[in-house]
């Protein structure tokens, strides 16, 4: 074999090596791809059939999270008794006009009381809530059917806007058979919050003073007979989800010396994986383009 | 070499890219979370019972000697109207309060006595006429055992009307009696005010959660049958019986009790 044979079968062989080269490098970025865009389309799939709040990848970037915390710095948890009632009530002189006999909470007509909280989105993303009130009514240990007649008003605010009426109004109470009805959607954005205050009120002058009398009658026989006299029970219940649109706004954001917090949910890590995506892309079309020529070259 | 870098070049910006999917693909999960607070209050006791006398028990259109079962010993000129006469008695009041509220009250007592027409006279003390003779009036009152009567008068055993609660006038018989009920009641007499009609005289107090209460009081009236004197019950007699029931004598009790919460 002459020496340029062997230059040329070594030429050859090199290009061919190069080609299978190219060939596995080829099918390994087409496979990652595929792999990659699957286990996208198997998360989004697998996420809406998990149990609400678990996700299955850790989350980075995006950061969703609720607080909710009280006028006494208590946080919520499900179902966690909170301060809405007292045991003594105070007129507008200061004077105490109610006062449990035994530290029980207590209500009476001419008792008002307010309870605040507030939502804060501490997340990066914004969320979309729902909260509502229910209340019910225990006689004697079992629940009364007729609660609805209860004679308790309530009104529920917001700071939002310089304060504004979502039950209720300045001049309007509504009764708590209604309140439980209603619901009030809203939204809040990333890092934002909103303060509540709910008003509970058992008018002195309610119009009708047998009913009243009755009550308080009710309870003083159920204490004596110990069953616990005449109950009630008011519950504040917020849902929050993610909003579709992770930026959307509400609420009021969170200042740091007088401007918002920036807020990121992931762009970061979102742009570095397109970016990834888009080098993959580009190295298959590169090896495709090589080939081709290859192929050219070699007609 | 050129492809060996190549080779790990690429190697490595894919596995950066498969991590990062795992870090992506984690924002394809949906947030949710949920949250509640409930409190639970009892609604404050009541429980206070007032209980009174019935007006229309305090005196009657007739009355029995204890001894005759079947017939009246004193019947009114016409059923429909309450008399006195002596050998009669009767309780004016009895007031029971009870129950320890959890919210602040008022006490209102609203009351009335009035002894009118009692326009005979007579020379209580015996002294021939040195001190003005005074109304002969032969009502005793009895608050919490203590008679309250005209100076000279004796009660169904007898007993002179003590020094201390016994008076001139009908007026002061009038106000002692009323302060003697006040002060069964609240302990004292003071702090009254001019009453709304048909009450002449009202006292409030204000008593501050959890106080219990516990009035139990009777007050009663009587009219000796005998230890006073005849002719002057015979004169009031005399008095009811003629054309004119512009001066008859008359004796006028009325008590309301109200207790009511205070915002």
């Amino acid at each position: 074999m002459s020496a340029n044979d062997k230059h040329e079968t070594l030429e050859s062989y090199k290009a061919e090596q190069r080609s299978t080269y190219v060939r596995v490098m080829l099918m390994v970025n087409i496979v990652f791809i595929l792999l990659l865009v699957t286990i996208g389309v198997i998360a989004l799939k697998v996420s809406n059939i998990l149990p609400e709040g678990q996700d299955i990848f850790y989350i980075v970037g995006k950061d969703p999270s609720l607080d909710i915390t009280d006028g006494d710095g208590k946080k919520w948890k499900n179902q966690e008794n909170v301060d809405i009632f007292k045991s003594n009530y105070e007129n507008g002189e200061g004077q105490i006009t109610v006062a449990s006999q035994n530290g029980d909470k207590v209500i009476a007509p001419g008792t008002t009381t307010k309870y605040m909280f507030a939502l804060f989105n501490d997340g990066n993303v914004a969320l979309k809530y729902e909260t509502d009130i229910d209340f019910s009514l225990l006689a004697n240990g079992n629940e009364a059917t007729n609660a609805d007649e209860f004679p308790l008003l309530v009104r529920l605010s917001t700071d939002e806007d310089g304060g504004r009426y979502l039950i209720g109004s300045e001049t309007e109470w509504v009764s708590v058979s209604k309140a439980k009805i209603d619901s009030y959607v809203s939204q809040l954005g990333a890092s934002s919050y909103e303060n509540f205050t709910l008003e509970i009120k058992w008018e002195y002058e309610g119009g009708n003073d047998e009913f009243d009398t009755l009550l308080g009658n009710l309870s003083a026989e159920g204490v004596a007979d110990g069953n616990g006299g005449l109950l009630i029970t008011m519950g504040i219940n917020t849902v929050a989800e993610e909003h579709i649109d992770p930026e959307a706004k509400g609420g009021t954001m969170v200042q740091e010396n007088g401007q918002p917090v920036d807020v990121e949910y992931g762009g970061t890590i979102r742009w570095i994986w397109l970016i990834l995506l888009f080098i993959n892309i580009a190295m298959i079309i590169f090896y495709v383009s090589w080939l081709l020529n290859k192929r050219v070259n070699k007609w | 070499m050129k492809k060996n870098k190549f080779m790990r070049l690429a190697s490595v910006m894919l596995m950066l890219c498969l991590i990062t999917t795992c870090a992506i693909s984690g924002t394809f999960a949906k947030y949710t979370t949920s949250a509640s607070a409930t409190d639970q209050a009892r609604v404050a006791k009541w429980g206070v019972t007032v209980t009174m006398m019935a007006e229309e028990e305090i005196f009657a259109t007739q009355y029995k000697d204890a001894a005759v079962t079947s017939s009246g010993t004193v019947i009114g000129g016409n059923n429909d109207t309450d008399v006195v006469a002596p050998g009669t008695y009767g309780t004016l009041s009895t007031i029971d309060v009870t129950g320890t509220p959890e919210v602040t009250v008022d006490v209102t007592t609203n009351l009335k006595l009035d002894l009118s027409n009692w326009t005979v006279t007579w020379d209580h003390d015996n002294d021939g006429g040195t001190t003005p003779e005074i109304p002969y009036c032969p009502i005793v009152f009895e608050v919490d055992g203590v008679k309250y009567g005209m100076k000279g008068i004796k009660d169904y055993t007898g007993t002179l009307v003590p020094d201390a609660t016994s008076y001139t006038t009908t007026a002061e018989l009038e106000t002692a009696v009323i302060n003697a009920i006040l002060t069964t009641i609240y302990g004292d007499a003071t702090n009254t005010v001019a009453g709304t009609s048909p009450y002449e005289i009202q006292k409030v107090v204000r008593y501050t959660p959890n106080h219990t209460f516990a009035i139990d009081e009777d007050f009663s009236w009587e009219w000796a049958f005998n230890y006073n004197v005849d002719a002057k019950d015979t004169e009031l007699g005399n008095l009811s019986a003629n054309a004119s029931s512009t001066d008859d004598p008359t004796v006028d009790f009325a008590m309301q009790v109200i207790v009511e919460q205070v915002d």
